[in-house]
């Protein structure tokens, strides 16, 4: 949109000129009114001064030399698609190494307890308590061997083979519970949590939802899939999302101020990369992808079950959806909530626990209980006394016994009466037994629950976020591809940095976002209000009489030209300056799961797109400070982006060495208690 | 014997890939089939809108009956071309023109082109007209592909002989009018 009194290009959807500060009302309201709009903008007043040197227009060099066609970014992206693929396979396999810690010394046990029983019936050979003597007891192996001078060479080798043993169940378990829980939760999609925040079917007499309908479908068309549900929410913020398990049930969710920023070729734009995502089958991988960490949730709620009450709680939930007979419906529900729950479980590792609350139990909760009860330390005095009183009186002994019956039937009456307090002592006892029996377990649990936090942040959330972005990459090409249109999409994304952020409570649907743009937030229950407030006043605004000479669409440009400036002016502090709804950060680990907008712009202008960067810096109106120079800062970057990434992989190994000791150990404690206990 | 089991393996691995790529060829052509099914969903569908969008205008511009007149000319033998690919596409052709001219002549309607009515079918109308472009560009991709993979070694050897015929690529007739620019004044 170029200013109309400087000549300045300006962005579309900016409410004032960059270069002069003249107000642009009426530029992006040809969104909305292309036809109404077009005849007061030519009406601008003629004396309009020649467009000054320096705002100048970016110019792009199109031509075949940097010009990359889409199905070349397509190519090249789905070849890094696979790498990066193969990179998530390792990291989910390496998730299983924590579950081995707990998983196997227990099938040990079981194993060896099942193989005595079977002795009892036929005849064991003496192969298989070797083998099993062999796996439980080989770092005891390499001690003696360390210890004794003759040998040569330490049995590196068969530790190796006995790690690969020890480790194997969980990895295997971890495979078999990821299979099963993304089969389970593939009804349930990704991203489903977000029809919950009031989601809408759009509103067939509202012009820009019906564009959106019709725009959707053009897509759909173009890249050859049914097209997706659309659906809106009327939360002051700009950004799209698509969700959903599969290319027939997908749906496309977006807010409604979305529309009012961008033109019908940005929405397109925006529109064109969820609707090729999905075509691209990211569903189905976003699927895979959260598949990994539930599995890590329930991993870590199953190692926690013995010692924490919410884990308890999470399983048990678990069991009464696959077990429970409910509604279709409310399965539906149940699955995206539960899908949502276990992906959370898998980072809150700081819930309370068993030994926590313990602490708490030990006071006494009722304390006015405590008075009464002191009545009962005077019992065997008052006993004492009535037996010789009786005695000196010379009593029968069958009153004397009845004298006795009552008072104890008294004492026990008080003991009744103050029951709250007796159960508390119960609960007491209850509680330190509790205690004793999972002190070790709850020390044993601790090095899987701080390994698989490690991998989470430092393995698996890099590696997803990496796989996730080169999509976002592929799915830039592919919506190029269906709309032959690169300069919208660009256009859309950068308009997104400017006005876009997040939906509270997205969580776990951040991925599926079309921009995750720097200034990606989430929104209050103020700023839900104020917009619907402003809509009101749009409408009081309506219902006036147009100005005269006005038509009946000027007189409605105007009034939401004028709406919307204000929103602009009020809603994004509201918006971005509240904490976030969620607890989850969902998939906001180290790495952000989507690339920043000026490196998809980068790509999309060698598809010939002629937008040019967004400066990061230019926040709602914040000024532009000059950093240092790229040149310098590049090289330093880089070199500690190497070091922090050698650093990590020495971490890890040093993980995987210490749960090796740590499950040999524990292997050999098994061993050694079933060789006392149930001797051959 | 081990040699028996080598050629075993090569004969195994040469059908397996075999299918593979006769499965694969087979997809891509009933992809391009759909595709090109798909063109006529959205033809049809301008049909439809065709009468709403008469009725819309004739009430604000009564003295323009022969640009509303071709209009449904244009469209009534549209219909009556049926399944004749070359009438057919010469017929959308001329709607696709007639269609166009009604909107450069409403433009000169400054009620009509307010009207919400009129916004919204002009925005319906557009909408058919990019969803036939692209169910069109969707076929030509879906061709392409298709002839990639024929067209491509080793299917290329037995491709023709399977009945895997090149497909066609939806291209616009250089007269028609299709190509011609419409001419644009400022004034």
């Amino acid at each position: 949109m170029q200013c109309s009194r400087c000549g300045a290009a300006n962005n579309t959807g900016a409410l004032a000129c960059v270069a002069c500060g003249q107000p642009l009302i009426l530029s992006h309201v040809g969104s909305i009114m292309p036809a109404a709009v077009g005849h007061v903008v030519e009406a601008a007043p003629a004396s309009v001064p020649p467009p000054s040197a320096e705002a100048s227009v970016y110019q792009p060099t199109l031509g075949p030399i940097d010009r990359e066609s889409f199905f070349a970014a397509q190519r090249r992206n789905r070849r890094a698609t696979w790498r990066l693929a193969a990179m998530s396979a390792v990291a989910a396999v390496l998730t299983g190494i924590p579950l081995s810690l707990v998983l196997t010394p227990l099938l040990f046990a079981v194993v060896l307890v099942v193989t005595r029983l079977l002795g009892l019936v036929v005849a064991v050979p003496d192969g298989v308590w070797s083998a099993y003597q062999w796996v439980g007891l080989a770092l005891k192996r390499i001690f003696d061997a360390a210890s004794d001078s003759t040998v040569r060479q330490l049995p590196i080798g068969s530790l190796v083979l006995a790690a690969s043993i020890w480790l194997l169940p969980g990895i295997a378990a971890m495979l078999a519970m990821w299979v099963a829980l993304r089969a389970l939760f593939a009804r349930a999609g990704v991203g489903g949590m977000l029809l919950s925040l009031g989601a809408r079917e759009p509103r067939p007499d509202d012009f820009e939802e019906r564009q959106l309908v019709n725009v959707v479908e053009e897509m759909a068309i173009a890249a050859g899939i049914p097209a997706p549900r659309v659906m809106l929410i009327d939360a002051p913020i700009s950004n799209a999302a698509m969700l959903g398990s599969s290319t027939k049930d997908a749906a496309v969710i977006v807010s409604r101020p979305m529309l009012d920023h961008l033109d019908r070729d940005e929405t397109q734009g925006l529109l064109a990369h969820l609707v090729a995502s999905i075509a691209n089958g990211d569903l189905d991988g976003a699927r895979s992808m959260l598949a990994v960490f539930q599995t890590f949730g329930f991993a870590a709620a199953v190692i926690r079950m013995p010692i924490s009450g919410p884990a308890r709680a999470t399983v048990g939930r678990m069991l009464r959806y696959l077990f429970g007979h409910k509604r279709e419906a409310e399965r539906l529900d149940e699955a995206r909530a539960l899908s949502e729950m276990l992906a959370d479980t898998a980072e809150n590792f700081d819930e309370k626990n068993d030994l926590e609350s313990l602490t708490e139990e030990v006071t006494p909760p009722v304390q006015r209980a405590g008075p009464k009860l002191e009545l009962l330390k005077a019992f065997p005095f008052v006993a004492l006394g009535y037996f010789i009183y009786t005695l000196v009186a010379g009593w029968p002994d069958a009153a004397r016994n009845l004298g006795f019956l009552i008072l104890f039937g008294a004492a026990g009456a008080l003991i009744l009466y103050q029951r709250v307090y007796a159960f508390w002592l119960a609960r007491r006892v209850i509680a330190m037994t509790h205690a004793i029996i999972i002190l070790p377990y709850y020390l044993a649990a601790m090095m899987p629950q701080i390994l698989l936090l490690f991998l989470n942040m430092l393995v698996l959330q890099p590696a997803f976020g990496l796989l996730w972005r080169t999509r976002r990459y592929l799915a830039d090409a592919t919506a190029v591809q269906l709309t032959r249109n690169p300069e919208g999409l660009a256009r859309g994304l950068a308009a997104q940095a400017e006005h876009g952020c997040g939906v509270a409570g997205s969580g776990w649907a951040l991925p599926m976002f079309v921009s995750g743009a720097a200034n990606m937030g989430s929104v209050s229950p103020e700023a839900v209000a104020m917009r619907q407030q402003l809509m009101q006043e749009l409408a009081a605004e309506m219902a006036n009489p147009p100005a005269p000479g006005m038509s009946e669409a000027e007189h409605r440009a105007q009034a939401v030209a004028d709406i919307r400036r204000r929103a602009m002016e009020q809603m994004p502090e509201a918006a971005i300056e509240n904490p976030p709804a969620s607890k989850s950060s969902g998939f906001g680990g180290i790495v952000s799961m989507h690339p920043s907008v000026n490196r998809r712009l980068r790509r999309l202008r060698r598809m010939g797109a002629a937008v040019d960067d967004v400066d990061p810096r230019v926040k709602r109106g914040h000024q532009s400070r000059k950093g240092p120079a790229s040149f310098v800062v590049m090289p330093v970057v880089f070199v500690l982006v190497a070091v922090l990434a050698v650093l990590m992989l020495a971490l890890l190994a040093v993980l995987i060495a210490v749960s090796v000791l740590f499950a040999s150990v524990l292997m050999m404690m098994v061993y050694g208690l079933f060789a006392v206990l149930i001797p051959r | 014997m081990t040699v028996e089991l080598i050629i075993g393996a090569i004969v195994v691995l040469v059908i397996l890939f075999a299918v593979l790529t006769y499965n694969g060829l087979v997809g891509k052509r009933n992809q391009m089939r759909n595709a090109w099914g798909q063109i006529d969903v959205q033809l049809n569908r301008r049909h439809d809108l065709i009468p709403n969008l008469v009725n819309a205008v004739q009430g604000y511009m009564n003295h323009e009956r022969d640009v509303l007149d071709r209009v449904t000319t244009a469209r009534a033998q549209a219909i009556a071309a049926g399944s004749n690919v070359a009438q057919r596409a010469d017929a959308e052709n001329q709607l696709t023109q007639a269609v166009r001219s009604l909107f450069a002549v409403a433009e000169a309607y400054p009620q009509l082109r307010a009207s919400e009515n009129m916004l919204s079918l002009q925005e319906e109308l557009s909408s058919t007209e990019n969803r036939i472009a692209f169910a069109r560009q969707f076929y030509n991709d879906s061709v392409m592909q298709y002839n990639t993979a024929r067209e491509s070694f080793p299917a290329v050897i037995f491709a023709g002989a399977m009945g895997f015929h090149a497909g066609d690529l939806f291209t616009l007739d250089e007269a028609a009018p299709e190509r011609a620019v419409p001419a644009v004044q400022f004034g």
